[in-house]
């Protein structure tokens, strides 16, 4: 079943293209990561599929609805988050969040315990009490992670989740990412290439225009259309070479 | 001391003070943690307008004020979301407006503004029955929205992109939130005047804020702090015969001051 569906999807601002006839639809189960250059309309993709932006030409389907419907199932972790760093919040009140489903209601003591299981997942649960501005920059990023996870989703949209967090940490989040897919459909938005070889089962590359969609693998050849250079694929924290040579051969 | 209470002005002034602090300690709260200090500003300014159409048409200016408030309200956010023209302009252009609005209407009115000056900068001895009932309305209005409410207004007010996300009208609630600060300002104008009404809508929470980072807490702090600092400052303001609008505001900046000392 495909979670996600669009179809000849365009999005103009201003009369300037985001993207273009962008079709491409997204398995159950699969770890896509849709990389591209800055300015590709990667985050612009992610929002269409939230239904926070609508497209000008095109269609949406999630979840075989509409994105607004199909919102109920998905976990969002933008890539900024505006927020001021003295609010008064507490990080279980932000992860909390994660659990709104309707107004005239509250959080409940089920609420509570994915809350808090959430917390440990990405393991913060120490924090949960603390002000939001207290924690280091890369633990807001696991509370923006949890708060995701909280909602319980199918679908789990991250935008750059690992800017501002230092590469030891990384590999654990991707490792993280890759026992999640056990439970859900995970789409990545990523600048770092070397991701791609080691955790990902498919590969979405995206100019404005989707110019590749398949296994991680044949992605690598498409690597340099999209970002219209060279280059150059390393894999990091791998022993072995695990990419294919291309160009040269 | 407690034979002042014999008094029928001074017993409503405590009752304005009592509901003057709950307005602007849960109003307050969001103003200052969302950020909206100055588009209460505005707010509270363009309601000028309301109080000289209320001259103008020789009904309680707090009945005109009230509409006219709560569409400025609903202008400037509507303005600066929909616009392009941003929010600070949004609001440059509504306050000036308002009030000249206000000084054109009570230039047409026939004969004197005899109270003007206490709409400009407000005068607790002098809150009237009618308008105390008016106040309590309001009130239970406010606290009522707020206590539904209260897990979306988070939301929206730390994070709007996501609360939409969750299923949150974000930008609905935002116009409704303006709407409770257009209706606190009606309830503070009898009390400090449209001019000094944001030093009630920020102070008493920017002074919590020393002290907890529970939003909850926060408001029931604002709530107390506003109604010790608007006693005394009635208290002070009756004994040395000064302004209590100004009185007030100054109490409330030298609460301020002392307590961001001590908690530094």
């Amino acid at each position: 079943m495909s979670v996600v569906n669009l179809k000849d999807v365009s999005v103009y601002e201003d009369g300037v293209p985001l993207l273009e006839e962008v079709t491409l639809s997204i398995e159950e189960h699969d770890f896509l990561s849709i990389i591209g250059p800055n300015g590709a309309g990667k985050t612009t993709l992610l929002k269409v599929i939230l239904g926070l932006i609508t497209p000008n030409a095109g269609t949406v389907e999630v979840f075989g609805t509409t994105p607004q419907k199909g919102r109920t199932f998905t976990g969002y972790l933008p890539q900024h988050i505006s927020f001021d760093a003295n609010f008064p919040i507490s990080v279980f009140d932000v992860v909390s969040m994660g659990r709104y489903t309707k107004s005239f209601a509250s959080y409940t003591k089920k609420d509570e315990e994915i809350v808090f299981g959430a917390l440990e997942t990405v393991g913060i649960v120490t924090f949960a009490h603390r002000q939001i501005g207290t924690l280091s920059g890369g633990e807001q990023q696991r509370v923006f992670l949890a708060r995701a996870l909280a909602r319980s989703p199918r679908l789990l949209l991250l935008d750059e989740p690992t800017t501002g967090i230092d590469p030891e940490m990384r590999k654990s989040f991707y490792e993280l990412l890759v026992t999640l897919k056990e439970e859900m459909t995970i789409v990545l938005v990523t600048h770092d290439v070397s991701v791609i070889s080691v955790y990902v089962d498919s590969v979405a590359c995206l100019n404005r225009k989707l110019y590749y969609h398949g296994s991680a693998e044949g992605a690598l050849e498409k690597l340099e259309d999209v970002y219209q250079c060279p280059v150059e694929v390393i894999a990091h924290g791998v022993p072995h070479r695990v990419l294919r040579r291309h160009n040269n051969d | 001391m407690i034979d002042i209470l014999q008094y029928e002005f001074m017993r409503n002034a405590l009752a304005a003070a009592v509901l003057v602090s709950i307005a602007c300690g849960i109003v307050g709260t969001y103003v200052v943690v969302r950020k909206i200090v100055f588009i209460s500003g505005g707010i509270s300014h363009t309601a000028f307008g309301g109080i000289g159409l209320g001259y103008l048409l020789g009904i309680n200016p707090i009945l005109t004020a009230l509409p006219f408030s709560v569409l400025s309200a609903v202008g400037i956010g509507v303005i600066s979301k929909k616009t392009k023209m941003g929010e600070d302009t949004a609001i440059g252009v509504m306050w000036p407006v308002g009030m000249a609005l206000g000084i054109l209407f009570i230039h047409l009115s026939p004969g004197y503004a005899p109270d003007l000056f206490s709409y400009l900068f407000g005068s607790i001895l002098t809150v009237p029955r009618t308008d105390l009932i008016m106040m309590l309305v309001l009130d239970c209005f406010i606290v009522g929205v707020v206590a539904l409410f209260y897990r979306e207004f988070l939301a929206m007010s730390f994070d709007e992109e996501f609360s939409t996300v969750v299923g949150i009208p974000a930008q609905k609630l935002y116009l409704l939130l303006l709407c409770l600060v257009g209706l606190s300002v009606v309830v503070l104008i009898r009390v400090v005047g449209v001019i000094l009404v944001i030093a009630l809508l920020t102070m008493p929470a920017a002074i919590s804020r020393n002290f907890t980072y529970r939003i909850k807490r926060l408001m029931l702090f604002s709530i107390v702090i506003g109604m010790v600092v608007t006693v005394s400052g009635l208290i002070l303001s009756y004994v040395f015969d000064l302004p209590s609008g100004a009185t007030i505001v100054l109490v409330l900046g030298g609460t301020l001051l002392f307590s961001s000392w001590i908690t530094h």
